[in-house]
């Protein structure tokens, strides 16, 4: 336990000098960074007895090896280098970070201002944005996780996206640089985005690591879906074995709003996904697609949780996993329908095979149901290939290794359906193949 | 007042017809709990030192222990130094026969429907009767001595086969197991105990009943079930308490032990007094029940029926141990006004070729709330092991609430697991279909539940079946609105 609080110690003690030094003494962007902080130390890290961090112990991996000195990191990439990792879409925004922070001078934009605006999530913008201070920070649910709190308190350069009225913004990609080469640098990137009525926006975001130290992203991504909009927010993780990641996304839903997630994880020392989607008004749809694809050592927690606030609307989640070696998959799903709730329709879905004796998954699918007249249901399965599938390819002369990675291929396709962006899923299709061999 | 709300009136002035209580006197332990009181419980049982010791351990143990808080359930603090922790109807000595019995218990078994006149009874069912902390009478004993079957209190147990209880107690539930358990294990006062030899099929329902009489006691009974091999024995529980304004504590512990190829089940009808309609009152039913199939081809099947108790925190559980063993779990858990249930199984695969099957409903109506809690755990060694889970909940009004939460944790590559769940209320489809053929509306809601629920009646004795189905329709009658 002491090395918990020494650890939350170390973390904390350089946040007074650090806000001085990158925001204005007395602005509200201080003072909400001030009670994100204040809110990590009650809140605390996650301990062994933790419910929500039962199968991934947190504290015990990321130990002190890290950085915690932001100014000490170096970072060497540079524009071009950044810019050789896009993908090759024109008409696009290709957004950079480094090391969590927001760099404008390297992304490139093309959307209009008037449709999205894109801007540093700093003091001005917030005296021209006010409901920046509205809705950051404020998402229900976002204050129950000590690393949203972290991160709320140490983000520097965050990016807010806000798509106009009816606007149907251009793709909209964020890549994510981490400097591992020299430093184990802690990376606290912050989005927040904000949906119109009647916008429609995808955004997809990528990480890539240089280097062999450890890394560790705690990142938060809130969003605002006003009505009749739609936001669909895709996240590719294939990350280092020396990586470790929260990483948040949180959003609130309007009257007749949509809001997907697809989440790829395909690498990880630790990676722990939090996804909390708010339905606080009438005939929303929530939907949520995973695919954790693990081999080696990786661990991915993907917890994730729907809470039906109000009726008539529907939600769908489905998660699949194939872990291979040593590989750990968590999957923790909760559907929370609230009394005022009713004719809501929840689903949710989670598939595991397991290849190796070593591969461990452990899934919670979790049905909190207040209101009686709902339709929810959840199914979860872990088990092999069908043999008699594999006995019929191989029967028309298909090698059994080709047998197998043509049927985990077609079990991990089921995730990509609502993945709108051709170059993303062909990209991740391809990591799907080359790691079935 | 519309129908729908004069059937829920109706229902929820129904009274629990259980709820009377007899004055015998009785013999009883002063308030609290402390060491000395183990010791006045232990001698009052004359038990040997051993005992003593394992039961001070276990009191040592508790005390550092806390109030587990993770369950779905709320209530108040028990006050654990106001509770009785021994409670006897007098009898001035051990009667040799049920003729030496108080009459007065006799018509209290009477009167809840168990005779204890051994040529009363239609079916074989022998049956162990426990009023607060003792037990009363043991029926048919020498018939099943006959084929070597022991079934007698746990006091009796303990004289008389030392050397089973020493080596059986606290072997599948060690007493430092939960904090329930833990407390169970410094104070129990009696219980069932069951042991069936080698090779025997045991040719009758062994059944335990128990009855909470006396105002603030505690009930601390304990169960355990030896099956040596290639044995068979079925295995009842009912219990009910009088109706009273404050909550008792009932903490007790079930193990079973299953050798080689035996085979043992177990049912329950748990039907504790509920608190009236205010959520007044009631049983807070901590109970720890497990079963190890310890040796090959054993199997446990748990079988239940919850419709009672205030607050019910209870997970009859299955390690599968022996390879090829089998676990099994039916339930069906009725929740009604303010009572709270938190109730699941937890099945933990060790050997190879392990089997376990889940079906569990759970039924919310009123204020209630009703949660499935489980765990499926497939350790790495349980080659080809098969697990199949289904919980389904049935919620009848829009203040009652049902939960979910189920624990999978695979370790080996060729588990399958497979678990489902749903929540749905009846629907308004089904029960026109039902009017339009004629059948009111109040029967087609016993036709739907019974339904529902039938998966799961259908794997009770068949005794008990009949009283499980009339408290299903008791405790549902018009609570749909």
């Amino acid at each position: 336990m002491s090395e918990v609080i020494s650890l939350e110690n170390s973390i904390t003690s350089r946040f007074d000098s650090w806000v001085k030094q990158h925001f204005a003494e007395g602005s509200a962007l201080a003072a909400a960074k001030k009670a994100g902080v204040q809110s990590f130390q009650s809140l605390g890290l996650p301990g062994k007895k933790s419910e929500a961090y039962k199968y991934t112990p947190v504290t015990k991996l990321i130990s002190k090896n890290f950085d915690f000195d932001q100014e000490a990191v170096i970072a060497t990439w540079s524009k071009d280098s950044c810019q050789q990792e896009f993908y090759p879409v024109e008409d696009a925004n290709h957004l950079v970070f480094v090391n969590g922070q927001f760099i404008e001078e390297y992304s490139v934009i093309k959307s209009s201002s008037q449709e999205l605006t894109i801007k540093l999530l700093d003091e001005q913008a917030t005296t021209e944005h006010p409901e920046i201070l509205e809705h950051l920070g404020k998402t229900n649910g976002i204050s129950q996780d000590p690393f949203a709190a972290l991160n709320l308190g140490f983000f520097n350069q965050g990016l807010f996206l806000k798509n106009a009225k009816n606007s149907d913004a251009q793709d909209t990609f964020i890549y994510q640089f981490l400097d591992a080469s020299s430093s184990s640098p802690i990376a606290y990137p912050r989005i927040l985005i904000v949906g119109e009525s009647g916008s429609r926006m995808k955004v997809y975001e990528k990480t890539f690591i240089k280097g062999e130290a450890k890394t560790l992203n705690i990142s938060v991504v809130e969003a605002v879906v006003k009505s009749n909009a739609e936001v669909r927010f895709t996240k590719l993780q294939n990350y280092t074995n020396e990586a470790f990641a929260v990483e948040g996304i949180y959003a609130s839903q309007e009257k007749d709003s949509r809001f997907y997630t697809n989440t790829f994880s395909f690498k990880g020392a630790m990676v722990r996904n939090n996804i909390y989607i708010n339905i606080d008004d009438e005939n929303c749809e929530g939907h949520m697609n995973g695919l954790y694809q693990l081999s080696g050592k990786s661990h991915v927690d993907n917890n994730t949780s729907v809470d039906h606030r109000m009726p008539h609307s529907f939600s769908n989640e489905l998660y699949k996993g194939i872990l291979d070696e040593s590989a750990k998959g968590v999957f923790n799903g909760k559907i929370y329908v609230r009394p005022d709730a009713q004719k809501t329709n929840a689903f949710q879905s989670n598939n595991n095979i397991l290849l190796s004796d070593t591969a461990t998954v452990n899934t919670k699918p979790q049905l909190e149901i207040w209101a009686d007249d709902v339709q929810c249901s959840h199914g979860c399965t872990t088990g092999q290939l069908d043999e008699e599938a594999i006995f019929y390819l191989r029967a028309r002369g298909i090698k059994e290794k080709r047998a197998k990675a043509l049927m985990l291929n077609a079990f991990a396709n089921e995730t990509l359906q609502e993945l709108k962006n051709d170059l993303v899923k062909e990209e991740i299709e391809d990591i799907i193949t080359n790691k079935l061999g | 007042m519309s129908k729908d709300d004069q059937i829920l009136e109706e229902f929820t002035s129904k009274e629990y017809e259980h709820g009377w209580s007899v004055d015998f006197e009785a013999d009883e332990a002063p308030l609290g709990i402390n060491e000395d009181i183990i010791r006045f419980i232990s001698a009052k049982k004359e038990e040997p030192e051993w005992l003593l010791e394992w039961r001070l351990k276990a009191y040592k143990r508790w005390t550092e222990m806390t109030e587990p808080r993770w369950p779905n359930v709320t209530y108040p603090a028990v006050d654990y130094q106001g509770i009785k922790y021994y409670s006897a109807p007098k009898q001035d000595k051990k009667p040799k026969s049920l003729d030496e019995v108080d009459p007065e218990l006799l018509k209290t078994f009477e009167r809840l429907g168990i005779s204890l006149q051994e040529q009363k009874r239609l079916t074989g069912v022998a049956v162990d009767a426990v009023i607060d902390s003792v037990s009363v009478a043991t029926t048919f004993k020498e018939t099943l001595s006959e084929l070597g079957i022991i079934f007698c209190s746990f006091s009796e147990a303990v004289q008389e086969h030392p050397e089973l209880i020493k080596k059986y107690l606290g072997s599948v539930v060690p007493a430092s197991d939960n904090y329930f358990a833990a407390l169970n294990s410094a104070v129990f006062s009696d219980g069932s105990f069951c042991y069936i030899p080698k090779g025997v099929r045991c040719p009758m329902e062994l059944s335990t009943y128990f009855r909470i009489n006396a105002a603030n006691t505690g009930q601390f009974e304990r169960t355990l079930i030896v099956a040596e091999e290639s044995s068979y024995v079925s295995y009842l529980e009912g219990c009910t308490a009088p109706m009273r304004d404050e909550n008792q504590l009932h903490a007790a512990v079930v193990e079973i032990y299953a050798a080689k190829d035996a085979e043992v089940k177990y049912s329950t009808v748990q039907n504790w007094y509920p608190g009236d309609k205010n959520g007044k009152g009631g049983i807070y039913n901590f109970v720890t029940k497990r079963g190890i199939c310890a040796g090959d081809n054993s199997k446990i099947s748990w079988t239940q029926v919850e419709t009672g108790s205030a607050v019910t925190w209870k997970y009859p559980s299955c390690i599968l141990k022996g390879d090829n063993s089998q676990g099994e779990f039916y339930s069906v858990a009725v929740t009604n006004n303010y009572q709270q249930a938190d109730t699941g199984t937890k099945m933990i695969h060790i050997g190879k070729n392990t089997k376990s099957r889940i079906v569990s409903k759970g039924i919310s109506a009123g204020k209630s709330q009703n949660s499935y809690r489980g765990q499926v755990h497939i350790m790495k060694r349980a080659e080809n092991a098969r697990n199949f889970s289904q919980c389904d909940s049935l919620l009848m009004g829009d203040k009652c609430g049902a939960h979910t939460f189920p624990y999978i944790d695979v370790e080996n590559s060729s588990a399958q697991i497979e678990h489902e769940a749903t929540t749905s209320k009846i629907g308004e489809d089904q029960i026109f279909y039902c009017q339009q053929r004629g059948i009111d509306e109040e029967s087609a809601v016993a036709l739907i539940v019974n339904g529902f629920a039938k998966e799961v009646m259908s794997k009770l004795p068949m005794e008990f079946a009949v009283e499980a189905q009339k408290l299903l329709a008791l405790t549902l009658e018009g609570s749909v609105g």
